[in-house]
C-alpha cells in the first residue's frame, strides 16, 4: 500500500530564553499514514500535536528523525502540491475578503484564472461561507476563519491533508459538520493526518490513532482496539424486585429508575439473562462495554496528563 | 505567478499603510513651500530649490524602503499568516522576491509621484523644464531597492526595530564610506576586517547621490545610471540569496 506520510523518530525541543534552556516537545513519535486513510493524533494540550505537525510540514526541523511524504522531502515544492495543510487557530490576511484571500491561495500554486474562479466558488460553498465572498476575513468569527482554513487547504484539491485541531472554534453543529466534511473528503479518497484533544472527534472518522501525552506516544492502533475493555458486557433489566439479587455475582451493579444495570463477564451472560427471566425481569438491553475516550485517556495516563 | 501574488499582496497592503502618504505628502509639502524660506528671498534660485527637494525626495524615499521592508517577514510570522503561504509550493526565495518586488512597485510609485511633484514644481516657480530630476529619482530608487534588500535581509533573524537601527547605521556608513575612510583604517586584526567588510561588502550608497550634478543641469550619462543599476541589483541580489538561505534554516 502507499504512504502517504511516514514520521520516523522524531524528536524535538524547543530552546527557551536567553539562557537555551531545553524544552522537550516530541520524543522519538513515529507514525505511518497509509495512502487514503485517516489518522488520528490524540493528546491533551502541550501533548506536542502540533509541534509533530509542524515537523512534519516544515516549518521546524527535527532534532533527530526524519519526515516523508509520499517518500519525499517534505519541502520539495512537487511534495507541497499534494498536500493541504491547516495550522492550529488559523489567521489570513485581515483586510481580504474570503473570495480574494482564497484566490490569492489558489495562484500560489500557479491554477488558472478559470480554474480558480470555479473552484474558489464550489470550495466556499462546501464549507458554508457563500454568503461571505465579498466580507473582510477580520470580520469573521472563529468557527467563520477555521471553516475558510478548510477551504484554503483543499484550494490545491490535495491528496494529503494535514489539519491541526479542525474541530476548535467551532460549535457543536459546526463541530459535527467539519466531522462530515473530513469524513467524505476521506471517502473521496484523501489521505488525512489529524489532531484534536475532543476525544469524540477523532472516535467516528480515524482509522489508526496515536495517543500523545508529554511528547510520547503512549498508545496506538485501531480506535475499537484501544477501547476494548477486554470483554465486559452489560446488561440492563427491569421490573425486578428490589431486593433481587442475581444468582452469579456481576462486576457492577447499579439502579435507576427501576432499572438495573449489571455489568458482567462475556460467559456470565447468558445464566445472567435466564436468571432475570426466571425472576419476572425483563431484558431491555444487552452490549458490549467499550471504554470511552475519556475513560481510554485516564486509563492511559492516570492522573498525569500534562497541563493546559 | 505565486511570487506575482505575493508581490500584489505587499502593494495591497502597502496602499493602507499611513506611512506611505505621511512621508510622501510631507515631502510635497516641503517642495511646495520651499521658495517662501527665509534663505529664498534672496532671489529664488532653481539650483537651490532642486538641491534641497531632491535631497528631500532621497531621504524620503529611504525611509519609506526602511519601513516597508522591516515587518514583511516578522509580521507573517507573528500574525501566523506565513504558514498558509510556505506550506504550499512557495520556496522561501520565491516568497522573499515576491516580497521585495512588490516593496519595489511601491517605492517606484512613490519616487515618481516626488519626481513629477519636483519637476511641476521646478516649472511652476522658475519656469523650466528639468528632465533631470527624474534621473535623480532614479538613482534614489535603485538605492532604496538596495536598502530594502537589506532590510529584508536582518528582517530574517532580527525585530523590526532592531532592523531599523541596523538600516540607519547601514545607511550613514554607506554614506560616509568613501575610500579615504578605508584608507583610514591602517592596521591588523580586527581593524583589517572591518576595513575588508567596508571595502568589498558594504554598498558606497554615496556613488547614488547625483542630486548636485542634476540640480546644477548636468545631464548623468546613461552608461553610469546602467552601472549603478548594476551595483544595485548585484548587492540586491546577494543580500536576497542571505536572506533566503538564513529564512529556510528559521523555524517558525
Ligand atoms: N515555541 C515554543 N517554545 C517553547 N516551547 C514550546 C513552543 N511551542 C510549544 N512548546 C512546548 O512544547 C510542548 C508541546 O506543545 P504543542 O506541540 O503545541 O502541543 P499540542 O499541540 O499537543 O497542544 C508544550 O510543552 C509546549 O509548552
Ligand atoms: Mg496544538
Amino acid at each position: 500500500m502507499d504512504i502517504a506520510l511516514e514520521l520516523e523518530h522524531l524528536s524535538k525541543s524547543y530552546k527557551v530564553g536567553w539562557r537555551k534552556t531545553e524544552r522537550t516537545a516530541v520524543v522519538d513519535v513515529s507514525l505511518t499514514v497509509p495512502a487514503g486513510t485517516v489518522f488520528g493524533l490524540l493528546g491533551p494540550n502541550g501533548a506536542g500535536k502540533t509541534t509533530t505537525i509542524k515537523m512534519a510540514v516544515g516549518f521546524l526541523h527535527p532534532d533527530s528523525g526524519s519526515v516523508h511524504i509520499f517518500g519525499q522531502e517534505t519541502l520539495d515544492p512537487k511534495v507541497r502540491a499534494r498536500i493541504g495543510f491547516l495550522p492550529e487557530s488559523p489567521y489570513f490576511y485581515p483586510h481580504l475578503t474570503a473570495g480574494k484571500a482564497l484566490d490569492f491561495y489558489a495562484r500560489l500554486f500557479g491554477i488558472e484564472r478559470a480554474v480558480r474562479r470555479e473552484r474558489v466558488k464550489r470550495l466556499l460553498e462546501m464549507v458554508g461561507l457563500s454568503d461571505a465572498v465579498k466580507l473582510p476575513l477580520n470580520k469573521f468569527s472563529k468557527g467563520m476563519l477555521q471553516r475558510f482554513g478548510i477551504a484554503q487547504a483543499l484550494v490545491n484539491d490535495p491528496e494529503l491533508l494535514i489539519v491541526d485541531e479542525p474541530a476548535s472554534g467551532l460549535d457543536p453543529i459546526g463541530q459535527v459538520e467539519m466531522r462530515k466534511l473530513l469524513n467524505s473528503l476521506n471517502e473521496e479518497g484523501k489521505s488525512i493526518l489529524l489532531s484534536s484533544h475532543y476525544l469524540s472527534e477523532v472516535e467516528n472518522i480515524c482509522h489508526e490513532v496515536a495517543v500523545l501525552n508529554k511528547g510520547k506516544v503512549i498508545a496506538r492502533g485501531k480506535i475499537e482496539d484501544l477501547l476494548d475493555t477486554g470483554g465486559a458486557y452489560s446488561v440492563m433489566a427491569s421490573g425486578l424486585p428490589k431486593s433481587w439479587r442475581p444468582v452469579e455475582p456481576p462486576a457492577r451493579q447499579e439502579r435507576l429508575n427501576g432499572t438495573v444495570r449489571l455489568t458482567v463477564e462475556k460467559k456470565y451472560v447468558g445464566s445472567l439473562i435466564a436468571n432475570v427471566q426466571s425472576s419476572g425481569g425483563l431484558i431491555e438491553d444487552v452490549r458490549k462495554v467499550t471504554k470511552t475516550l475519556e475513560e481510554l485517556f485516564v486509563d492511559l495516563v492516570g492522573g498525569d496528563a500534562s497541563g493546559g | 505567478m505565486a511570487v506575482k501574488a505575493i508581490a500584489g499582496n505587499v502593494i495591497r497592503e502597502a496602499i493602507r499603510q499611513k506611512i506611505i502618504y505621511v512621508t510622501v505628502l510631507f515631502a510635497l509639502l516641503l517642495f511646495a513651500i520651499e521658495p517662501i524660506l527665509p534663505s529664498f528671498k534672496v532671489g529664488l534660485k532653481i539650483q537651490l530649490f532642486q538641491d534641497i527637494a531632491l535631497g528631500v525626495a532621497y531621504i524620503a524615499i529611504a525611509i519609506l524602503a526602511i519601513a516597508l521592508s522591516v515587518n514583511q517577514v516578522p509580521g507573517e510570522i507573528e500574525k501566523r499568516t506565513i504558514y498558509n503561504v510556505l506550506s504550499k509550493p512557495v520556496r522561501r526565495g520565491d516568497f522573499l522576491v515576491g516580497k521585495y518586488l512588490g516593496i519595489l512597485a511601491v517605492l517606484t510609485a512613490c519616487a515618481a509621484l516626488m519626481g513629477i511633484a519636483i519637476f511641476g514644481f521646478s516649472f511652476a516657480y522658475f519656469g523650466r523644464l528639468s528632465y533631470g530630476v527624474f534621473q535623480g529619482m532614479l538613482t534614489a530608487t535603485f538605492e532604496a531597492a538596495l536598502i530594502s534588500a537589506f532590510a529584508l535581509l536582518i528582517s530574517t533573524f532580527a525585530s523590526p526595530t532592531v532592523n531599523v537601527f541596523t538600516c540607519l547605521l547601514f545607511y550613514f556608513v554607506g554614506h560616509v564610506k568613501n575610500d579615504a575612510l578605508v584608507a583610514a583604517l591602517q592596521g591588523d586584526g580586527a581593524i583589517r576586517l572591518v576595513r575588508i567588510v567596508l571595502k568589498y561588502f558594504l554598498p558606497s550608497l554615496e556613488n547614488f547621490n547625483v542630486n548636485e550634478a542634476v540640480a546644477r543641469g548636468l545631464v548623468v550619462k546613461p552608461l553610469f545610471l546602467l552601472e549603478l543599476l548594476l551595483y544595485a541589483i548585484a548587492f540586491s541580489a546577494t543580500f536576497l540569496v542571505v536572506a533566503s538561505v538564513t529564512l529556510r534554516r528559521k523555524e517558525i
